[in-house]
């Protein structure tokens, strides 16, 4: 054998083994991916309350998992624009406000994480800000899924069937709810009247953040006005 | 060459300015309510504005008889000349006033009668009243207007006595001086409309095959409609106060009317909130019509359920809209518009109904299958003088169901088909004669709508552009089942307006009833037409189902037969291990 052709050799072995890497890495991550991306939030959704146990004592929760969900449901929302059928949604790409759908998704979603976090710490919750918007995150996993879905079979649908769509719609938030609901119960180790209660108050505090909100929004938009005027008085007396 | 140019700009600035004088805006609504410009339907020219002024009207009508013109009717006389049927437009217009002119001391209430080109014919203002008509019961009740220091309504027994009458009655008709006659004057007449009904003897039973030609006044001033021959122009008779309960607070005012096949009489009156009063054709009341009932929200209802009987007395008691113009078709559904209704506590308004189609029932049937509610403008100004939705003040409907509705806000013609469809929008206000300032009446005659404008007294003569004739022309196809003929008329205009999007839906139809589905619903989708898209798509759907529906089955079955195949050939070859390595 001459140099050559053990050179070819090993640079062929160099290369099969670098496939092989490559490859076991794929499959790694498939595997990953299929283990936090659908096994887990599915053994939560039909496992609740032991799901979210695990999701909080063995910390099997990941954050990016969670803000992988969120862009899902985003991704999918603004998706809808373009391929859902005309018989569901008569809607207009030209009518699409990238910022605004996004915001539709992610303003709840911190909202409610922190009018949760708000009272819970009052009423003596044991979850964290971290975990709270974790597990809403993690709750919007059927939500993903029905969108997925529903963007399918909004094309094959006839206006006589739209009822199943709208069925599968439905069903996504009611999992949704039904999802954060026991997460909310499992973080905060509540009783069931208890987490009802706090559920309450937050969306009481839910509407005085809102309140709150507006009202800065609104002071902050009087004292530029003033603002404005002594800069015009200014202007038109002295220049 | 200096001089050449300084002309040629001279000639492009006036080519300029003429161009922008005579392009009005003309607009309609696209699917989701946004302003989208496209030509008007109809326009009208110098030549179809006929006024005290025009040749036509040769200087017969002055401008005090034609002071406020209130109410156009058209009427199609069929008559038989040289045994040929020959149709022939009469056009009635009626002025009111409700002051004394300082000049002359008259109070002008005047009927006016025009042919089918508007060629005066006739005037009137006073009818003749032939007291061998009635009986003296009857003669009570008649009012009529008193043109003393100021114009009022008066009995006619207080103008004429019972003994004077008494002496007229003795006297032969035809021997009768001019003094001896009786004449009524219409006092603010508000009100045309001619129809033909069936003769009645006197135990009111119809004689066959003859019919009373008869004119129809709502004669407000006076309370009472006052119907005359058509050819005589002779009081018939005369309709008061209906002597109902329903009538025992109000004032009878009527200020249209309009008549069924079988000689029912419609009547719109001034403050009657309950509908549109049916009477029979002697004048005895049967009942409200068309109700417009005001629409109360659920907080509403609960709020009047909690409160107490003295909190329920402090809130404003609400109303029901009352109707303002109205129209009957051949086929004797009613027409009508009607103001929005407010709903004086919550401030909510509620338009969805300002037009309705009245069946003999009184329900109200409009189809409302367009893009939006048939309500004139859908964007509105929010503040100041003009706020608010259309008021519509007339209506007209021709005999293949496509309706016209004259707004007064914004002086516009709106045009729907008979499924509720924005065919197209014309006119609008402005300071040229063939504006419409104060529209009051529209009357479709044939293609052409006649408007009667009050604040200029010009009636206004309508024609179709050339989108607007294309497109009544695919509309009476349609209407007629003729399909094909409408989908190519739909299709030209499609090329002369492409953002035209029903005329899409059109084409689409053809093409459904033709069994090219994806043709139909890329039409449909670009129409926006869900109902008929899914319609498509259905049938479209069913079509690949079929061609594809054997392979897939086929596909199945044997992927099945494979898999049990699999299934068995495993299990006996794990039988035969299992038997050679036994049991532990």
């Amino acid at each position: 054998m001459n140099e050559n052709a053990k050179n070819l050799v090993s640079t062929e072995e160099k290369n099969d083994s670098q496939i092989r890497k490559f490859w076991s890495k794929v499959v790694k991550f498939l595997k990953w991916f299929k283990e936090e991306f659908i096994k887990f939030p599915l053994f939560i959704l039909f496992h609740p309350l032991k799901g979210w146990d695990e999701f909080k004592r063995e910390k099997r929760g990941k954050m990016s998992v969670a803000i992988w969900f969120v862009i899902f449901v985003i991704f999918l929302s603004i998706m809808e624009y373009q391929y859902s059928g005309f018989i569901v949604k008569q809607v207009e790409v030209t009518d699409l406000k990238m910022l605004a759908e996004i915001a539709y998704i992610i303003a709840p979603v911190v909202l409610v994480t922190v009018a949760n976090w708000s009272i819970t710490t009052l009423f003596d919750g044991k979850g964290k800000m971290k975990e709270i918007f974790m597990m809403i995150c993690y709750s919007l996993y059927p939500v993903a899924w029905t969108k997925l879905i529903g963007l399918f079979l909004s094309n094959v649908v006839s206006q006589q069937e739209k009822a199943i769509y709208t069925l599968v719609i439905a069903l996504g938030i009611f999992f949704m709810c039904y999802m954060a609901f026991f997460g909310f119960i499992s973080i905060h180790e509540y009783g069931l009247l208890k987490c009802v209660a706090t559920l309450i108050a937050t969306a009481v505090a839910l509407l005085v953040i809102c309140f709150i909100g507006i009202l800065c929004f609104d002071l902050i938009q009087k004292i530029a006005g003033f603002v404005y005027t002594i800069y015009r008085e200014i202007t038109l007396r002295y220049f | 060459m200096r001089k050449f140019k300084k002309y040629l700009l001279v000639l492009v600035t006036l080519v300029c300015t003429y161009a922008t004088l005579n392009v009005k805006a003309a607009y309609t609504y696209s699917h989701d309510g946004k302003i989208i410009s496209a030509p008007a339907g109809y326009s009208a020219t110098i030549d179809g504005v006929y006024n005290i002024l025009s040749n036509a009207w040769g200087g017969n009508v002055n401008e005090k008889e034609f002071n406020s013109p209130e109410d156009l009717y058209i009427y199609t006389e069929t008559k038989t000349v040289n045994e040929k049927e020959v149709k022939e437009d009469v056009i009635y217009i009626v002025s009111s006033s409700s002051s004394i002119d300082a000049a002359t001391k008259q109070c002008y209430n005047m009927l006016f009668v025009f042919d089918g080109n508007l060629n005066y014919k006739e005037k009137y203002s006073r009818f003749e009243i032939n007291p061998d008509n009635f009986s003296n019961l009857e003669l009570s009740k008649i009012k009529t207007r008193v043109d003393g220091s100021a114009a009022t309504s008066a009995a006619l027994t207080s103008v004429y006595s019972y003994e004077k009458i008494k002496e007229i009655k003795a006297v032969p008709y035809e021997e009768r001086t001019e003094d001896q006659k009786m004449y009524l004057k219409l006092f603010k007449v508000s009100g045309v409309y001619r129809a033909q009904r069936a003769k009645r003897d006197a135990n009111n039973v119809i004689i066959e095959g003859e019919f009373e030609d008869l004119i129809y006044l709502s004669d407000t001033g006076n309370n009472q409609i006052v119907i005359i021959d058509a050819k005589t122009y002779e009081v018939v008779q005369i309709i008061s106060t209906p002597s109902d309960q329903a009538f025992s607070e109000k004032t009878f005012s009527p200020t249209k009317v309009v008549t069924d096949s079988a000689g029912r009489i419609y009547v719109i009156s001034d403050g009657i909130y309950e509908g549109i009063i049916l009477l029979s054709n002697k004048g005895e009341f049967m009942r409200f019509v068309g109700v417009n009932y005001t629409t109360m929200s659920f907080w509403d209802a609960l709020w009047r359920n909690i409160a107490t009987e003295e909190q329920r007395k402090q809130m404003t008691s609400i109303l029901n809209t009352e109707f303002k113009n109205f129209t009957i078709d051949s086929q004797g559904f009613i027409y009508t518009v009607s103001r929005a209704v407010t709903n004086t506590e919550t401030g909510v308004t509620n338009d969805k109904a300002m037009i309705k189609r009245i069946n003999q029932a009184g329900n109200d049937v409009l189809v409302r299958n367009g893009y939006s509610v048939p309500k004139g403008d859908l964007i509105t100004i929010m503040t100041g003088k003009n706020k608010g939705g259309s008021t519509f003040s007339g209506i007209t409907v021709n005999e293949y169901g496509t309706y016209t509705v004259v707004d007064t806000k914004g002086g516009r013609l709106f045009t729907y088909d008979k499924e509720g469809n924005l065919l197209y929008i014309s006119g609008g206000k402005g300071s040229e004669v063939t504006d419409l300032e104060n529209p009051v009446a529209v009357r479709y005659q044939g293609e052409n709508l006649l408007v009667l404008e009050k604040n200029n007294r010009v009636v206004i003569r309508y024609t179709p552009t050339e989108v607007g004739s294309i497109i009544n022309k695919a509309v009476e196809y349609q209407a007629k089942g003729d399909l094909e003929s409408a989908s190519e008329e739909w299709q030209n205009v499609i090329n002369q307006n492409p953002n035209y999007e029903l005329a899409y839906v059109g084409v689409g139809k053809t093409y459904l009833s033709a069994g090219r589905y994806q043709d139909a619903m890329e039409y449909f989708k670009t129409g926006f037409n869900v109902e008929y898209y899914s319609k498509a798509y259905k049938l479209y759907r069913d079509e690949k189902i079929k061609k594809f529906f054997p392979y897939v089955m086929t596909g199945i079955v044997v992927l099945v037969v494979f898999g049990i195949g699999y299934k068995a050939y495993k299990s006996i070859r794990y039988k035969k291990s299992d038997a050679g390595f036994g049991d532990e």
